[in-house]
This record gives structure tokens, sequence and C-alpha cells, in this order.
């Protein structure tokens, strides 16, 4: 008998323009001491299903299902008090971000008894507290009994997470709904957490539904994969052959659009072009059908599920064509080694003043020692490290934004400082990681790329209008885009806007701080693949700032390695990758791969 | 913790510092302290003698030094008026209107605490467009409009509560009403806010998945949350109260500060007003440091911190 | 929606006041004193809302006290909304020691009692709509400088400030064609509110006898005239506090209005 067995699951929000239909028809079972993933892109209805099962969705939210069963015992029809002693005792569920996810005016204590306190009145104080010590010290916190008197506050994310972990599992839960629980957390934190929690599953022989948009955590962490698209599940089966050998159109797509470890540098990324639609209105026929290359007239009609063993997925494709990932077109690989150098930095220290009392100086806080770097012509540089590892202030520190305490920052040849603002605009220009705080939303898009030539004023009004709309063009952004708001665009077409922005100036060397973390991943490879055609043409030297190794591998020559604030390996990008000398790229390299492999 | 007490009273210390200067220099520009004395009759020499005699004629900064470091040691000077001092003067009234703020702040708290819980619960529900209303009707009435409108309805027309003047506590209670209700709507916003705000917090989708009942995940995990910011409003409002209660004084013909500073402004005296502003100016920078420090004892970020 | 309607009404009002108005609101007559409003005993269609204490009609000096009301309530908080604003925009943009001593100016205004400081300044300075004006610019600055610094030191973080500034913006443009485009949207919440507040102000002022002086008409000073007859002729305070409380209703509504369209996700 599974733990979790559902048929036929519908999640209905009542919106002011209709009732959103979140979740249709999704059914799926989960065995003891398995786990099964559900993945898709945002707003695809995996967070609202997970919600759904205990009922947690929004007040708005309504839930029903043919069935809903909790090893054996129907829940979906339960009324609300009934359904309260089963959440947190037989299912219990942990969320991505730790730091709002914990009250922070309670203790980790008072946070983790709670909970078993109210489900089984006969459990003393003295009792929980005991589990609790038991259960933190499982979960790889030391010092557990001062932690419960701390405040969530006074955790690093991971171990904030660790407790979240450890509360869930204060009550005897058979289901752990784990939902995004590692995305907030960086790569080496994250590759902890899902260590631990195999072997707490294990160990509690737990039953675990784990969501995800990412495709290789899927691979490497879920014994089964659900992909949902619009609400639906379009494809299951066992992760590792879903991720090897998609069968649906969309579940291919989305492999090809993710880029391994293995992806050679400067190839070209997966296609997948559009938005998910929104799940208000009509919603018969296959709603991938919009973004679809082998879209037949029969799309619209009904639907078949086609079950071939352990596998089964909804298409009117009888058989698996897209069994392939998309064939890599590898390019010329980029020559560099001849070019000059573009980009010199020559132990660079930066160091940020903290304000103490009244007018008065605090104490100073290091966030860059020593940092030197050399980057050519046409090159780019992948910089890697962990959230204040001092990657962005090295980035704010080659943009002109910062100043050095000591060292010099030189673009072709001239410390940064000491350009004027138009010749630096000319030389350095930024593209940030979240498009939506990125963009005015004041302004038109034709004004937000225009204005960097605005403030040039070199040329008349309408040179500069032409300019910023060829560039607009060139980025892949249609003339009835060009007096819209931000707002009106989507995550990928600002981002586009934000790229022609920065080369509207004609920079030689362009700084990338994580432009793509934000964004999906089948609107990451059309930025990434953006990215690298315009290297090509205007020859461009990127510095390229990402957590996401895989990412840097992709679109990187060169890589940096920080860690507290030092460069602590640099190299050409397959020494680096592949042969790491320092400790922690090795540890952040086996956490990338224990997540990927 | 103890850097941030140290922090806020240093700053305390400069505001009070400043705000002794401007009153200093606030009565000295807005009238000749020597005609105040001497009267308007007086002649040019007199004048000249008046101010020899009480040091005006010297620079104003030595004159500042010379009366902070008076004020430093209690003495404020006495009133043009009755000749009497100043701070056993200004004390005296000062417990009546701090009564009355403190009266006034506790009914608007115990009227916003539960219409803001509820109106937060049940957001865009009946019960939370009529906590509005309330607010916004109360918001836009000044005091002494419904103190008058009280004093008709309760003194007048029941005839239950005396309409002016009583020392004992009735005669505070239609004061305190009507101050109460110009202190509910800022409360009653900002705790809804606060209470929308932490219901729809990730905490509270925890609490939820950890099976707590409605009851707990309101008043535990919500409230604790939205209460903090509640505290420093309360501290502001008390001081605003001391100096902002001059009309309902007035209304009421209660002898509180107010009344003793505007009658004070009438009659020209300035010492007096100066003590005024200066010792309500002073208890609103300490009550907030007070307040400042209660949170930081409540609030555990801040706290350890 | 409700507010600007009602708001639009006193505007329309306070405009068309010469032609609405029934009598001049200045004729005093000891024959007809405190007549009683039409819906009373002995009320007449003459004089709807009865006379006054000097035999004037009491719903022609409504009229032009709102009139009053307005130029008071509108330019105090403009003369607020320029003083706040400016230091906002500069501690919020400059931070760091710019805000360390604005903050410091801001507190100090916070600590002192504004009513006393208005009283005191206009027993001295004497009386007239524009000193009120002045006086009350002067103590309603507060909100203005609080919510605008807030609101300035989040946007300029934002990146699109960054970029401005990488692509060789002056402060000055960025102040003025980042920022203040992103804030004008609070400088109106805040104004509408504070409007409100500055006619409360001046209403308590005039009741107390200060700033803008008898005979012209003002609500406060109509509420003091009726006081003596608080026992007998109620609704001659009653009338000129409903005509306050609807228009600082008004206010405060298209505050709250301007608010949620601004901020749809979050009430505050």
């Amino acid at each position: 008998m599974p733990v979790l067995d559902v048929e036929e699951l519908h999640v209905r929000i009542a919106t002011r323009n209709g009732p959103l239909h979140a979740v249709r028809g999704v059914s799926f079972s989960i065995e003891h001491g398995e786990t099964f993933a559900l993945v898709g892109e945002s707003g695809c209805g995996k967070s609202m299903t997970a919600l759904s099962l205990l009922d947690l969705m929004p007040q708005n939210g309504k839930r029903e299902a043919k069935r809903l069963q909790l090893d054996g015992v129907e829940i979906g029809g339960l009324p609300e008090p009934e359904l309260r002693q089963i959440r947190g005792d037989r299912a219990a569920m942990i969320f991505q971000e730790p730091m709002t996810a914990l009250n922070p005016v309670l203790t980790i204590g008072e946070q983790l008894t709670e909970g078993p306190r109210l489900h089984h009145p006969d459990l003393s104080k003295d009792a929980a507290k005991r589990r609790a010590i038991e259960l933190l010290e499982r979960c790889g916190i030391s010092q557990p009994e001062l932690r419960l008197a701390q405040y969530p506050h006074e955790l690093s994310g991971g171990m904030r997470q660790r407790a979240m972990i450890a509360m869930a599992l204060m009550g005897s839960p058979r289901l752990l709904i784990a939902d995004e629980p590692t995305t907030a957390l960086d790569v080496t934190v994250q590759a902890q957490i899902l260590d631990l929690l195999r072997d707490l599953q294990r160990e509690f022989d737990l039953a675990i539904l784990f969501i995800t948009h990412d495709l290789t955590l899927v691979k490497n962490f879920a014994t089964r994969v659900g992909v949902m698209y619009a609400g639906e599940l379009v494809e299951t089966g066992l992760a590792h052959e879903v991720i090897s050998a998609p069968r649906h159109p969309y579940t291919s797509r989305l492999v090809a659009c993710a880029p391994a470890l293995d992806t050679p540098c400067g190839a070209q990324l997966g296609w997948l072009p559009g938005i998910p639609p929104r799940l208000i209105g009509d919603l018969s026929g296959c709603q991938f059908r919009f973004r679809c290359e082998e879209a037949r007239t029969d799309c619209d009609g009904s639907i078949p599920w086609h079950v071939s063993g352990s596998r089964g997925y909804r298409c009117v494709l009888e058989s698996n064509l897209q069994q392939n990932r998309k064939t890599l077109s590898v390019s010329q690989t980029i020559t560099t080694s001849a070019s000059e150098a573009l980009l010199e930095l020559r132990s660079v220290t930066i160091a940020y003043q903290s304000m103490g009392a009244f007018l008065t100086q605090g104490p100073s806080f290091v966030a860059l020692k020593n940092a030197s770097l050399v980057l050519p012509r046409g090159s780019t540089l992948g910089l890697v490290g962990e959230s204040g590892s001092g990657k962005s202030t090295l980035a704010r520190a080659v943009l002109g934004l910062e100043k050095p305490v000591s060292g010099d920052i030189l673009i072709g040849g001239k410390a940064v400082g000491s350009l004027d603002p138009a010749s630096r605009a000319r030389a350095v220009q930024p593209v940030f990681q979240d498009p939506n705080a990125s963009l005015n939303p004041r302004h038109t898009v034709l004004d937000i790329v225009r204005a960097p030539l605005d403030v040039r004023g070199e040329e008349s009004k309408i040179e500069r209008d032409s300019r910023a709309r060829a560039m607009l063009e060139r980025c892949g952004l249609a003339y009835y885009h060009f007096n819209a708001y931000p707002s009106q665009l989507s995550g990928g077409q600002r981002q586009r806007v934000a790229i022609a922005r920065a080369l509207v100036s004609g920079p030689s060397l362009v700084v990338c701080d994580e432009p793509t973390s934000a964004l999906d991943v089948s609107i990451q490879s059309q930025i990434l693949n953006l990215l690298v055609d315009l290297q090509r043409e205007f020859n461009l030297t990127y510095l390229f700032i990402s957590h996401n190794l895989a990412v840097v591998r992709q679109l990187a020559d060169r890589v940096a390695v920080m860690l507290n604030g030092e460069i602590v390996e640099q190299g050409p990008a397959d020494d680096v990758l592949s042969h790491p000398q320092h400790a922690y790229t090795a540890r952040l390299l086996g956490s990338a791969a224990l997540a990927k492999v | 913790m103890s850097g941030l007490i140290g922090r806020k009273l240093a700053e305390a210390a400069l505001v009070g510092l400043i705000v002794s200067f401007a009153t200093f220099l606030l009565v000295n520009w807005t009238g000749d302290l020597a005609i105040s004395l001497g009267g308007m009759q007086a002649s040019k020499e007199e004048l000249v003698k008046l101010r020899a005699a009480y040091g005006l004629d010297r620079p104003l900064l030595v004159q500042y030094v010379d009366w902070a470091r008076r004020a430093l040691s209690g003495d404020l000077g006495r009133s043009f008026f009755s000749q009497e001092d100043v701070l056993p003067l200004i004390l005296s009234r000062l417990a009546v209107t701090s009564r009355l703020a403190l009266a006034a702040l506790l009914v608007g708290i115990a009227t916003a605490a539960p219409l803001g819980i509820l109106a937060a619960i049940y957001q865009g529900k009946w019960i939370d467009h009529l906590a509005q209303t309330i607010a916004a009707l109360s918001q836009a009435m000044p005091s002494f409009w419904s103190g008058l409108l009280l004093i008709l309805f309760f003194g007048v027309n029941l005839k239950i509560l005396p309409i002016s003047g009583n020392d004992d506590w009735t005669g505070y209670i239609m004061p305190a009403l009507a101050l109460g209700w110009f202190v509910f709507p800022i409360m009653l916003r900002l705790l809804r806010a606060g209470m929308v705000e932490a219901l729809s917090a990730d905490y509270v989708r925890t609490a939820r998945a950890k099976g707590l009942d409605p009851k707990r995940i309101v008043l535990k995990h919500a409230l604790r949350n939205a209460v903090l910011p509640v505290v420093s409003l309360a501290a502001v409002q008390f001081g605003q109260l001391l100096g902002g209660s001059v009309v309902v004084e007035a209304v009421f013909a209660l002898p509180g500060v107010g009344q003793l500073a505007w009658n004070s402004i009438q009659r020209a005296d300035f010492p007096v007003v100066q003590a005024v502003v200066l010792l309500v100016a002073m208890i609103f920078v300490v009550v907030n440091l007070i307040a400042d420090i209660i949170n930081g004892v409540l609030d555990p970020r801040i706290r350890r911190a | 929606m409700f507010g600007a309607v009602i708001l639009g009404f006193y505007i329309v009002i306070a405009l068309a006041a010469p032609w609405i108005t029934p009598h001049d609101p200045y004729a005093q007559s000891l024959v007809r004193r405190l007549r009683p409003p039409v819906w009373a005993p002995n009320g007449s269609w003459t004089y709807v809302l009865g006379t006054d204490p000097f035999g004037r009609d009491y719903l022609s000096r409504l009229i032009y006290a709102t009139r009053t009301a307005l130029t008071v309530a509108a330019a105090s908080a403009l003369a607020a909304g320029l003083i706040g604003s400016t230091l906002g925009l500069a501690a919020g943009y400059f931070r760091g020691r710019v805000d360390q001593v604005i903050s410091l100016i801001i507190s100090t205004r916070l600590a002192f009692p504004s009513l006393l400081i208005a009283l005191a300044v206009l027993q001295v300075a004497g009386s007239g709509l524009w000193i009120v004006v002045v006086v009350l610019g002067l103590t309603l600055w507060d909100r203005f400088a609080v919510v605008l610094r807030t609101a300035v030191m989040q946007i300029s973080r934002q990146d699109y400030v960054l970029a401005a500034r990488s692509f060789g913006s002056s402060h000055m443009r960025i102040m003025f064609k980042e920022i203040a485009p992103n804030v004008f949207g609070h400088f109106l919440v805040v104004f509408s509110y504070e409007a409100g507040q500055a006619v409360l102000a001046a209403t308590a002022l005039s009741f107390l006898g200060l700033g803008i002086q008898a005979p012209q008409p003002t609500w406060g000073l109509m509420m003091a005239e009726g006081r003596n007859w608080l026992l007998t002729n109620p609704w001659l305070i009653a009338n000129a506090g409903i005509a306050l409380m609807f228009l600082v209703l008004a206010m405060n509504l298209v505050g709250d209005g301007l608010r949620d369209i601004l901020t749809p996700n979050e009430k505050v």
C-alpha cells in the first residue's frame, strides 16, 4: 500500500478574472522509502499540488480529489480539526526559505516542541525537549541544547534548514513534503542537506514528495518523477529514465535547455520559446501545443495518456520522437590565447566602512582581499563562489561603483577610477540578476535602452532612437514592445532589455552578475544563447558571475573561484573544473556533482 | 544590546541638546524678554537696565549656556505672571496631563487591539470594512469636536458625567475618550497591517503545516510579531498627547500642562512656555528611548544584535 | 472613489462660493440671531442652516469657510511637502552622514510639541492665512521626510539605479529621472493625509482664537463662537464639525485609494 495515493487532484483558485485552475487532474502515488519529484517551470502547479495535499492552499483556493489517501486512510474529505491532527504529525512539510519559514520571535525549542505537544497532550515538556535535542543532533546541528534557546536569526541558512527538517521529524511522519528545500541555499550546503534527507529517509522509512525546478537534482535525488506543465502531469516515470530519454516534447525541451557539467563551452543550448499559459478559461487540449514544434491539428482534442511499464506520458504523439537531446551545435571554440588583456586587476582590496554612532565610523569590513585577475579580450571569465564570497563586490568594483582601498583595476590599460563617466560607459556595462529590479518600472523599454545615449548626449534624438531600436531588435524584442513598460513584459524579455541597455553604449567588457538565476530554465537557455551570439558578433568580453557551475561551464573559457573575499583559484575552465587545485574548488565541484551525478 | 542602548542614549542626548537650544532660540526670537519684564510702557532706559539686570545684553550663546546650566540643576526660572518657581508649577500640571494621556492611550489600544486583529483575520469581510470605516471617521474628527459632542451627550443629555474640571477620575473619562478616539485609528491601522503581514508570512504557513490550531497561530505566531511596532507607536503617541492635549484641556477645563502653556502664551509668560516646551520634548525623547529599549527586549533580533 | 467624489464636491463648492451662497456671510443682524436650521421647529428655508450668534447666515459662512480650509490644506501640505521631500530625498539617496544629520533633524522635529509651538508663534507673529500656512508647513513636514526617506532608500538600492550610475548618469539625473517618478506616488499619498491634518490643525488653532481672524469665516471660529450656546443651539458646533469631518475623511480616503493603487498587495 502506498504512503500517499492521489487520484484526479484538482485545485481551483478564485481570482478576479475567474477561477484559476492551478492543478488539473493530477494522479500519482508514493511508496515507503521512495522519493517522488514534481518538476516544472514556475507557475506549472507543482507547489500548489504540494500545498493542497494537506489543504494548506491560500484562502481563496479549493481542492477536489477522487482519491487522496495517506497510509490507506482517505483524507480528502476530512474536516479541518481532523486534518490538523495529521499535519505535522503523520505528514510534515519543509519549505524553501528557512529564514522566513521559521518564526523570528520564537525560540527554536519552542517551535520544535509546540506541534508534538499539541498532537500528543500526554507528551511531557521534558520528553518533547529530549526528542528535539536528539533530532537536532541527528540533523547535524552541534550543541543542540544551546540551539533550543536560540532564535532563527542566530543560525546560518544551512542550520536553519536542518532545524526545519528536525521540526518536520518531531511527529512521526510517514510522508515528508519538501517544497524546493535547497533552492535558497549555496551549492555546498545544498549537497549536505540532500545527503541528510537521503539518510533520514532510510532511517525513518520516509516517503518524500520533492518539489523542485532543477532537473539535475531530480535525476540524482528522486526515485520517480512527475513532470508538470500547466497544472497537469505530462510525463511520469523513473527519474533517470525520464531525464535521459524524455518522451513528452515538453520534458525533452526542458532537458535540452538545462546546461550540464559536461556541456562544452560555447555550445548552443536547446530552444524553448514562449511562456506557460495562464490557467483561466478554456483549457481543453494539450496546453503545450502553443510552444511545441511537433504540434499537430489534433493537439486541441483530448490527449491520450500512454503507458508503457513504469512510464507514462500525455501526448498525441505515440512514439518517443524526442528521445535524444537536441544535438548540440558545437561551434568553433573561441580563441583567446593570442589577444591582449582587456581587464586586469592588480591586488585589489575593497573594504566597506560601516557607520558608527552619530557621524563616526564603525568597524570596516573587507569584502575583497588582494584580488588579481587577467582577462583577455573576447574571452569569458566565470566567477564562482557562494553568497557573501565577494563576487558582487568585485563586479561593482570593475564597474567603477566601488573604490578599492588599494590595488588597480585596469580596463584596456586605463584605471577605471580615472575614466570620465562617458568613457567608462564605453569600457564596461552591467547586466544584473533580477530583471524586475534592474529596469525602472516607470520608464518605457525604449527610454530605458536609450538612456545611456541620452546621458552621453553625442547624437541627435533621432539617431539615439534608431540605435536603441536596432539594439532592442538585435536582442530579440519586437517593435511593439518598445513603448511597453517593464511590468508588461515577461522575465526573459526584461532580461533582453537589460542586455540591450548594456550593449547600446558599445562597451568592450560586460559584467553579468547572475544574469539567469532569477529565470526559469527554458528562459535561461534563451538568454545564455543570446549572450553567446552577441559575444561573437560584437567581440565582447564577459565577466560572468554565477553560482551555477554548469552555466559557467557552458559559457566560460576561464574560471576564477572565490572564497571569503579571496580568489583562491583561477585558470582555463577545463583545467579548473576537471583538475581543481584548491580544496574548496574540489568541494564545490563535488557538491555540484553530488547534486548532479 | 548594551551597544544599542548606548547608541540610543547618545542619540537621545543629542536630540535633547538640540531641542533645548531650539527652545531657547524660539523664545528669544518670538519676543523681547525685556519688554515682557518691564511692560509695554517701559522707557528705553528702563529696558536697558532690565537687560543688564537679567543678563539679556550678553551674547546669545552665553545666555544659553547659563540657562542650560540652571535648567540642568532644576531651576527653570520664575513665572513672570505669578512669580512662582516654574518647575513645581509645571510638574503638578504635568501629572494631570500624563494621567489623561495614559488613559487616552489605554482607550485607544483597548479598542484598536481586538478590532485590528479581527479586521486582519477577516480581511476584506464586513468586520474589516467596519473597523476601517470607524478608523477613517475618527481620524477625520478633531478631538475637541468629539469632546464637545461627548459633553452634549453624556454631560447634558444623560447627565451622567461632569462636563468640566472635576479633579476626581470621573473628570478624566470624557477627555480620555475624546483623545483616545484620536489614538484609535492610528493604532488600528498599524496593528491591522502588522497582523495582515504576519498572517501571510511563511512562518504562519509553517505553523499551519505543523497542525496548529487557528487560535494559537493568531495569538502566538502572528500577534507576537505584529505587536512589536505598537510599542514604538504608543511611545510616540504618548509624547504627542502631552503636547497635543491643549485643545481638549481647554474644552473640558482640565488644569493640565496644555492649559498652563496656553494661558502662559496668552500672557507672554515666556519662562513657563519655554519650560513646558522643553519638558514635553524631553519627555518625548525619554519615552521613546524607553520604547526602543523595550523593543530591544521583546524582539530577539535586536536583543542579540 | 467615494473620497474623490466628496473632495471634488468640496472643491466645486469652494470655487463657486460667491455664486451659490444665499446671503452675505458677513452681514450681521441682531434681530435674526440664532435662528435654528430648517429641520428644527421654527426653522425656515430662508436660512437653511440657521444663523449664528451675530445673526449671520450659517450656510453662507460654512461655504466661505470651505474656501479657507481648502486653501490652508493645499498650501500647507505643499509647503510641508517641499521641505519634507527635499530632506527625505537627500537622506535616502546620499545616506551615511547626510542621512544621520537629517534623521537627527527629524527626531528633533518629532520631539517638539508642534501645536504648542504653533500657538506660541502665532501669538507673537500675529494672524493671517499665510502665517498659518507657514507655521503648519514648518510643523507638518516630518511624515513626508520619513516616508520618502525610506522609499528612496529602497529604490536607490535597485539595480536600475546602479545601471544608471554605470552608464554615467549624474546624481541629479538619477534623483529626478530614476528615483523621483517612483516616489511621486508616495508623495501624493502623504500629501492627501497631511492636507487633512492641516485642516484639523488650522481648525484647532482658530478654535482657540489664533490664526485666521474673525470675521473671516473658518470652521474652527464658527465652533468657538457657538461654544457658549452648546446647551441651547448644539447645531452651531455640530454642523461646522460635520463639514470639517467629511472634508478630512475625503482626503484620507483619497490617500487610502492612492496607496492601494500603488501597493496593490500590501495595505499598510
